[in-house]
């Protein structure tokens, strides 16, 4: 088993079967976690995790492909087929369905995880309604998905700077959507 | 400062979100895994034949090099004998029509030797350079039954005609006069260059004009035609 990244990379470059069986085994649910919550769509993610994967083939089959950051490659490759899909069919469905499906095997909650839940729940319709495009991809890359900033400047095609920019003005939005309620809290 | 908290907490919220959201159901794991260990089979079949052609190509610089060399010169000398084959395979199976087309050049040339020989009325009337080049010389001495020479011995006729039947050195010096003129090295095209006959005046002059004009000046038409013609500069 291959355990570095580079090594699996390199592997990888040389169409190793184990390597590349590895980097899907590593990066396919979390890409479909990051796909997920962008297009709130299970069905549609998991298509956009298949085409980020063929597309990794095709490139390492070209002699193309990522040489050292495998995982940003990956997400910059999901980012662009989800930025290409909600410009195709501008599909806004709520967030509601990846918190819900975590929730399915749970039984009677508290009154902290109702709470918490309500929170959350608002959290996720600020998100989707009162940032921008670009905001909610920094702040899902930033703080769902635990990219750098310079990681994200790169998945998005941005610079640095202006990632920063992006990303203090959507948590201001989303700190006056959810003002009240943190101020209960 | 309170913003800051705020945010704070924001960033706490969303590190939440982060852990609560939803795995990759198993069911459609496994499919998309099958999927793409597919692909990557054939992807893989198709890039193991064309990176084992590159390596071919280039001959290769590792230790393999010397295998490669003798690989090369063994499908170089298949490849020549394959078009050696292919190239005699070809001559058999159309050896007919080769065997057409070589006798269409040599009895190409036969045919030539065997149309020279002939009468040189037929030959100029055959072969128009021939018609240029030999026949105009001919035009003032004798007619030939050529289309061109006919034409200006029909007009020298004619104008013997007209012209009275007693003068006939001056009708030959007209004759001479209204003939072709040397082309003077060009055997091209000569339209225009042969003078116009007298004829047309005299054809006048002859009929009823000439007559009537000439008349005060006595003496019978022909003969007055004749000194008006020789009046002429």
């Amino acid at each position: 088993m291959i355990k570095d990244g580079i090594a699996l990379l390199k592997a990888a470059q040389k169409l190793d079967e184990e390597a590349l069986t590895a980097i899907f085994d590593e990066f396919a649910p979390a890409i479909y976690k990051y796909t997920l919550r962008l297009c709130h769509d299970p069905i549609v993610a998991d298509n956009i995790v298949g085409d980020v994967f063929a597309q990794l083939l095709e490139q390492f089959a070209a002699g193309k492909g990522p040489r050292t950051n495998l995982r940003s490659y990956l997400y910059q490759t999901a980012y662009h087929l989800v930025v290409d899909r909600s410009r195709y069919n501008q599909h806004t469905a709520p967030l509601e369905i990846a918190v819900n499906l975590n929730e399915r095997g749970q039984s009677v909650p508290t009154q902290t995880q109702i709470e918490e839940r309500v929170l959350m729940e608002a959290l996720v319709s600020a998100m989707n309604s009162e940032l921008t495009e670009d905001q909610r991809h920094v702040i899902i890359l930033r703080f769902l998905e635990d990219f750098s900033l310079k990681e994200t400047a790169e998945i998005i095609g941005k610079d640095v700077n202006n990632i920063k920019v992006i990303q203090n003005r959507g948590i201001a939005k989303l700190r006056k959507a959810l003002g009240l309620r943190l101020e209960d809290e | 400062m309170d913003n800051l908290v705020e945010d704070q907490k924001v960033v706490d919220l969303l590190t939440k979100l982060k852990h609560s959201n939803g795995g990759y159901p198993s069911d459609m794991l496994a499919a998309r895994r099958r999927t793409y260990l597919r692909q990557m089979a054939n992807v893989g079949l198709g890039i193991g034949i064309g990176t084992s052609l590159k390596a071919t190509l280039k001959g290769g610089s590792n230790g393999s090099g010397v295998a490669t060399t003798v690989t090369g010169k063994i499908l170089e000398i298949a490849l020549v004998a394959a078009i050696t084959l292919e190239a005699g395979t070809a001559a058999y199976l159309y050896r007919e029509k080769i065997a057409h087309v070589l006798s269409l050049f040599n009895s190409g040339a036969t045919a030539h030797e065997v149309a020279s020989p002939s009468t040189s009325n037929e030959t100029n009337s055959s072969n128009p350079s021939l018609i240029e080049a030999v026949g105009t010389p001919f035009a003032t001495l004798s007619p030939t039954p050529t289309g061109t020479l006919s034409a200006t011995s029909s007009t020298a006729v004619a104008a013997d005609n007209n012209q009275s039947s007693n003068n006939n050195d001056s009708a030959n010096s007209d004759l001479n006069a209204n003939a072709t003129p040397n082309p003077g090295g060009n055997q091209g095209n000569q339209y225009g260059l042969t003078p116009k006959p007298d004829r047309n005046k005299d054809n006048n002059g002859g009929g009823d004009g000439n007559s009537q004009d000439n008349g005060g000046g006595g003496g019978g038409s022909n003969t007055g035609n004749g000194g008006s013609n020789s009046n002429k500069p």
